[in-house]
C-alpha cells in the first residue's frame, strides 16, 4: 500500500467525467448569458438607429410678405397666414403653373407651418410690414428625403416623392433654404396628425401624473397591508386565504384591472374619462399585489431578533415595528414599489380600457384632464400609416426606456441611502 | 452504579490513574511484606533490593501526580471526578510514605541483634505487620470498588494496631528494666513499632479519602 | 435568609400539546446571579422567557401556575406586559443591537418609557449605562457611530447597557456569551459580576464552567423539570441528585 497521494493523477476519483460535466454546465450558462445580451444589444441598437431621425427637424426658409397688403397689424388673428406662405412659395418657383403642381408645391412645407408663422409674428410684432425670410417646418416626406430616407434611384411610382418635388427640394437646397436642426419640438409638443411636429410631452406628462397617483395610492396602502399581515394579523384560515388571493392577484392580467376601473371608477364613481387620476388608480390596483408581496418579503428578511430586543425593552408591538422593523425593511419596500411601478409604466392594456388611448394634443395640466401615456403613445404611433411615425415610435420607446432607467436608478440610489446593515 | 462519561477518553484517563494507584499499592504491600520477612528472620540480604524498589515507588508517585494534573487541566473534571483526580494525588503520597516505612523497617534489620530480650516484642511486631498488610490489601480493594463501608471497617481495624503498639511499648519498657544491655535493640524495636502504628494511620487516611471521593464529605474536617 | 424577589410556584408551560415545563418551583434572590443549566430542550430558556412574558409572543404557548415578582403574580390579567418588561430586562443569545447609533441604542428604552425629561439627563443616563456596561471607555468618542460597527463582545455589552439603562429590577440573560470568543466572554462575565451588585440577574448558560464562575445559585433543569437548585458551590462539587451529578460530570444522563 502506497501512502503518498498523487494529487495530479486525473483519472482517479472519476475526475474526467466530473470535469466534463462542470465544463458543459459553464458553457451552457455562458451561452445563455451571451444570447440574452445579444438580443438586448440588438434591441437597443435597432431602437436607437430607428429613432435618430425623430430627433432631427428639417426646416425650409420662405420669403414671406408681411406688409400691410397681407396683414392687418391690428387684427393679426384674422390673417390667412396659409395664403401668405403659399404666395411666398409661388414667388420662389414662378414657373409652376398647373393647379396639381401647385398643390404639390404647397405640400413641401408642413400643414402646420401657417401656425408656426402666426406664432412667430405674434412673438415678434416687428416683423410686420416687412418682407422677411422665415424658417418653417418641412413636410414629413421632404424631411425624410432630405435625411436620405427616401431612395431617389427608385422608379418614380414606387416612392412617395415625385421627380418634380425632388428638383424643387434640390433647388431650395442649393439656395441654402433647407436646414436640419435638433428637434426640440419632440420634447415640447403634444401629439399631432403631422409627424413632423408630433411630440412626446403630453404622453410623458400623462405617464408621470398617472404614476404619481399610482404611487400616492399604492405605496401607503400596500405597505400598511403588508405590515399588518406580516406583523400583526393572527395566523389563521382567513389570513391564509388573504395571502393566497394576494398572490393570485399579482398574476391577474392587467386588462382585467382595466375592466374593473372602467366599471367602478368610470361607471360608478363617474370620474373623468381618460384622466391620469383614473389611470393612476387602475395602475395602483395592478401594482398593489406586487407591492404587498415585495414588502412582506422585505419585512420577513428583517431579523426577528431586532423586534424581540425592542419588545424585551418594553416597547409596544406597534412601537417595535415602526421604530425598528419598518426602517430596516423600507429600502426593500421601496425597491418592490418601484419595480411594481415600472411594470405599471409599461402597461397599456388597463389604460386602453379607461380611455387613455385618446388623441391628446394639449399637454395635461392636472390629473383630471384627458391624457395619454407613453406606452399608449408608442402604440398609437406604431399604428399610424405615415412613414415618419416609425421614427417617432422608436424615439418614444427610447423615452420610455430612459424613464424606466431613471426610476430603477432612483430605486438603487434610495436603497443605498436608506439601507442599514444588520 | 456510576455511569460512563460521554467522552470515552475521560474514563480511560481516570481508570489509568486508578490502576496506577492500585499497582503502586500492590508494590508497597509487597515491600512491607519483604521488610517484615527480613525483620523476623534477621536476614539483611534483600535490603538493598528493597531500597531500590522504594525509588520506583517514589517515581510512581510522581507519575500519578503528573497524570492527575494533566487530567484536571485537559478535562476540567467536576464534582466526583474532580475529587477522584485530586485525592488520587493524596492517596499516592500516602502510599509513598508507607513505602518509606517499609524501607526504614528493612534498614533497621541491620541494627538489630539476634537472641536479645526483644523476642516477645518482635512477635507482637510480626502480628502488627500482618494486620497492617491486611488493612492495606482491604483499603486497595475498597478504593478499587469505591466501597465506603469496607473503608469504614479499616478505620475500626486500626484500633487493634494502636492497641498492639501500646502493648509493645509496655513490653519493651519492662525488658529494658530487666536487660539494660539490650537497650539499643529494644529502642529500635520501639521505633519500628511506631513505624507500623504510623503506617496504620496512613492507611486510615486513605480510607477517609475513599470516603471523601464517594460522598464529598471530609471526615477529618467533621471530626 | 431574605425573602426571594421571584417565586415560581407549580409552573407548567405547554407548547400546544407538548409540556415544556412541569411543576417548577424556584426562588430567585435579589441582587445576586442565578444560573439555569441543563441539556438542550430542558426548559431552562422557556422558564427564563416566562419571567418577562416573552413567551406570550408564541401563540401556542400556554402558562399555568404562579410566577410572582415582589409578591405579584405577573400572569394576573391586570398586569401590563409593557410595565413588566420595563422592570425585567433581557439580553439575548446573539448580540442584537438596533441598526442605529450607539447612543440611540441605549436611549431607546429611556425614550419610550419617558424616563428622562431633559437632554442632559438623557446623556447622563446614557453615560452611566455605558460605564456600568464597561463600554464607555471604548465608545465615548464615537457615540454616533452605528452599534453594529462594534465587535461582537462590544455589541453584547451595548445590549447589556441598553437593558440596564431603564434600571430594571431583574435582568434575564439567555446564553449571552454563546456567540463570543473566550476573552469577550471573560469580559462579560466580569461585567455580570459587577452589575449583580445592583441588579438581580438570571442567566441561562450551556457552559457549566460559566455558571460556576458567575453565579451564586444554580438551578439544574432536565426534561422540563427542575431537578435541583442550590448554592453553586454545592451543585458543582457535591450535587445531591444523581441526574445533576451525571450532567455536570459529563456522563450520559
Amino acid at each position: 500500500m502506497n501512502n503518498t497521494i498523487n494529487f495530479s493523477k486525473s483519472t482517479s476519483f472519476n475526475l474526467p467525467k466530473r470535469g466534463q460535466s462542470e465544463f458543459r454546465f459553464q458553457i451552457i450558462g455562458i451561452g445563455a448569458i451571451l444570447l440574452s445580451l445579444a438580443f438586448l444589444i440588438w434591441l437597443i441598437i435597432t431602437v436607437i438607429f430607428g429613432s435618430m431621425g425623430a430627433f432631427k427637424h428639417v426646416e425650409i426658409a420662405i420669403q414671406v410678405d408681411l406688409t400691410s397688403k397681407n396683414v392687418n397689424a391690428d387684427d393679426v388673428n384674422s390673417t390667412s397666414f396659409g395664403s401668405i406662405m403659399k404666395s411666398g412659395l409661388r414667388e420662389q418657383f414662378p414657373d409652376v403653373k398647373k393647379r396639381k403642381d401647385k398643390k404639390k408645391l404647397y405640400k413641401l412645407i408642413s400643414v402646420e407651418s401657417s401656425l408656426e408663422l402666426k406664432e412667430k409674428v405674434l412673438d415678434n410684432k416687428d416683423l410686420l410690414g416687412q418682407k422677411v425670410k422665415i424658417w418653417v417646418s418641412a413636410s414629413d416626406d421632404v424631411s425624410l428625403y432630405v435625411r436620405g430616407k427616401i431612395d431617389a434611384s427608385l422608379p418614380e411610382d414606387q416612392r412617395k416623392i415625385t421627380d418634380k418635388e425632388i428638383s424643387w427640394i434640390n433647388n431650395l437646397g442649393a439656395n441654402g433654404q433647407i436646414r436640419t436642426k435638433v428637434n426640440w419640438g419632440f420634447f415640447k409638443n403634444g401629439d399631432s396628425r403631422e409627424p413632423e411636429i408630433a411630440g412626446i410631452l403630453a404622453a410623458l406628462v400623462g405617464s408621470t401624473l398617472s404614476l404619481l397617483v399610482c404611487f400616492i395610492l399604492s405605496f401607503p396602502i400596500g405597505v400598511s397591508a403588508a405590515i399588518f399581515l406580516e406583523q400583526f394579523a393572527p395566523r389563521n384560515r382567513l389570513s391564509d386565504i388573504i395571502e393566497v388571493n394576494i398572490n393570485n392577484l399579482a398574476a391577474v392580467p392587467s386588462i382585467v384591472f382595466g375592466l374593473l376601473g372602467l366599471s367602478i371608477f368610470l361607471g360608478y364613481f363617474d370620474l373623468p374619462r381618460s384622466s391620469p387620476l383614473v389611470g393612476g388608480m387602475v395602475l395602483s390596483l395592478m401594482t398593489l399585489p406586487t407591492i404587498i408581496i415585495a414588502s412582506r418579503a422585505s419585512l420577513q428578511a428583517v431579523p426577528p431578533s431586532i423586534k424581540e430586543a425592542a419588545l424585551a425593552l418594553g416597547a409596544t408591538p406597534v412601537q417595535a415595528v415602526f421604530h425598528h422593523v419598518f426602517p430596516v425593511a423600507l429600502p426593500g419596500m421601496m425597491t418592490g414599489t418601484i419595480v411594481g411601478m415600472a411594470r405599471a409604466l409599461g402597461d397599456t392594456a388597463p389604460l386602453l380600457m379607461i380611455g387613455m388611448v385618446a388623441f391628446i394634443v394639449d399637454i395635461p395640466k392636472s390629473i383630471l384632464e384627458p391624457a395619454t401615456a407613453l406606452p399608449v403613445q408608442v402604440f398609437l404611433w406604431a399604428d399610424s400609416p405615415e412613414r415618419a411615425f416609425n421614427e417617432k415610435t422608436s424615439a418614444a420607446i427610447i423615452v420610455l426606456l430612459i424613464f424606466l432607467i431613471v426610476m430603477n436608478l432612483s430605486a438603487v440610489l434610495l436603497r443605498r441611502k436608506l439601507e442599514q446593515r444588520f | 452504579m456510576i455511569k460512563e462519561h460521554i467522552v470515552g477518553k475521560f474514563d480511560d484517563e481516570l481508570t489509568r490513574i486508578k490502576s496506577e494507584i492500585l499497582e503502586m499499592g500492590k508494590l508497597v504491600g509487597n515491600q512491607i511484606k519483604e521488610a517484615m520477612d527480613a525483620l523476623l528472620s534477621f536476614n539483611t540480604e534483600g535490603v538493598d533490593a528493597l531500597v531500590k524498589t522504594d525509588r520506583t515507588i517514589n517515581g510512581m508517585n510522581k507519575k500519578i501526580n503528573r497524570h492527575a494534573e494533566q487530567l484536571i487541566a485537559m478535562r476540567q473534571p467536576m464534582a466526583l471526578d474532580l475529587r477522584e483526580a485530586l485525592l488520587a494525588t493524596s492517596i499516592a503520597s500516602e502510599l509513598e510514605r508507607l513505602g518509606d516505612y517499609a524501607k526504614s523497617t528493612a534498614k533497621k534489620v541491620r541494627k538489630l541483634s539476634e537472641n536479645s530480650s526483644g523476642e516477645a516484642a518482635l512477635a507482637l511486631l510480626g502480628n502488627m505487620g500482618e494486620i497492617v498488610m491486611d488493612m492495606l490489601r482491604n483499603v486497595l480493594i475498597a478504593y478499587e470498588k469505591n466501597d465506603i463501608e469496607a473503608a469504614a471497617e479499616i478505620r475500626i481495624k486500626d484500633v487493634e494496631v494502636d492497641e498492639i503498639n501500646k502493648k509493645i511499648l509496655a513490653t519493651i519498657i519492662k525488658s529494658i528494666h530487666e536487660n539494660p544491655e539490650d537497650t539499643e535493640t529494644l529502642i529500635h524495636l520501639v521505633l519500628l513499632s511506631r513505624n507500623f502504628e504510623r503506617a496504620g494511620d496512613h492507611i486510615v487516611n486513605i480510607s477517609r479519602q475513599i470516603h471523601q471521593i464517594v460522598t464529598g464529605e471530609d471526615l477529618k474536617a467533621s471530626n | 435568609m431574605e425573602a426571594p424577589i421571584i417565586q415560581a410556584k407549580n409552573v407548567d408551560v405547554f407548547y400546544g400539546e407538548k409540556q415544556a415545563l412541569s411543576q417548577v418551583n424556584l426562588d430567585v434572590f435579589e441582587k445576586q446571579v442565578t444560573s439555569l443549566i441543563g441539556p438542550s430542550g430542558c426548559g431552562k430558556s422557556t422558564f427564563l422567557r416566562c419571567i418577562n412574558r416573552m413567551n406570550d409572543l408564541i401563540p401556542i404557548c400556554r402558562f399555568e401556575g404562579d410566577l410572582e415578582i415582589d409578591g405579584q403574580n405577573i400572569y394576573h390579567p391586570a398586569v401590563n406586559v409593557v410595565a413588566l418588561r420595563a422592570q425585567v430586562g433581557m439580553v439575548f443569545q446573539k448580540p442584537n443591537p438596533f441598526p442605529k447609533s450607539i447612543k440611540e441604542n441605549v436611549a431607546y428604552g429611556l425614550k419610550i418609557h419617558g424616563l428622562t425629561n431633559s437632554k442632559s439627563s438623557l446623556d447622563d443616563r446614557i453615560e452611566w449605562s455605558l460605564k456600568a456596561a464597561g463600554l464607555w471607555g471604548e465608545v465615548s468618542d464615537r457615540l454616533d457611530e452605528p452599534g453594529l460597527s462594534l465587535s461582537g463582545g462590544q455589541q453584547q455589552r451595548l445590549c447589556i447597557a441598553r437593558a440596564i439603562a431603564v434600571k430594571p429590577r431583574v435582568i434575564l440573560m439567555d446564553e449571552p456569551c454563546s456567540a463570543l470568543d473566550p476573552i469577550a466572554t471573560a469580559v462579560i462575565e466580569d461585567l455580570i459580576n459587577e452589575i449583580s451588585k445592583e441588579f438581580t440577574i438570571i442567566i441561562v448558560t450551556h457552559s457549566m464552567a460559566q455558571a460556576a464562575r458567575v453565579s451564586k445559585r444554580t438551578a439544574f433543569f432536565h426534561l422540563g423539570e427542575l431537578i435541583e437548585v442550590g448554592r453553586t458551590k454545592d451543585i458543582f462539587t457535591n450535587p445531591s441528585n444523581e441526574k445533576t451529578q451525571n450532567y455536570i460530570t459529563g456522563r450520559i444522563g
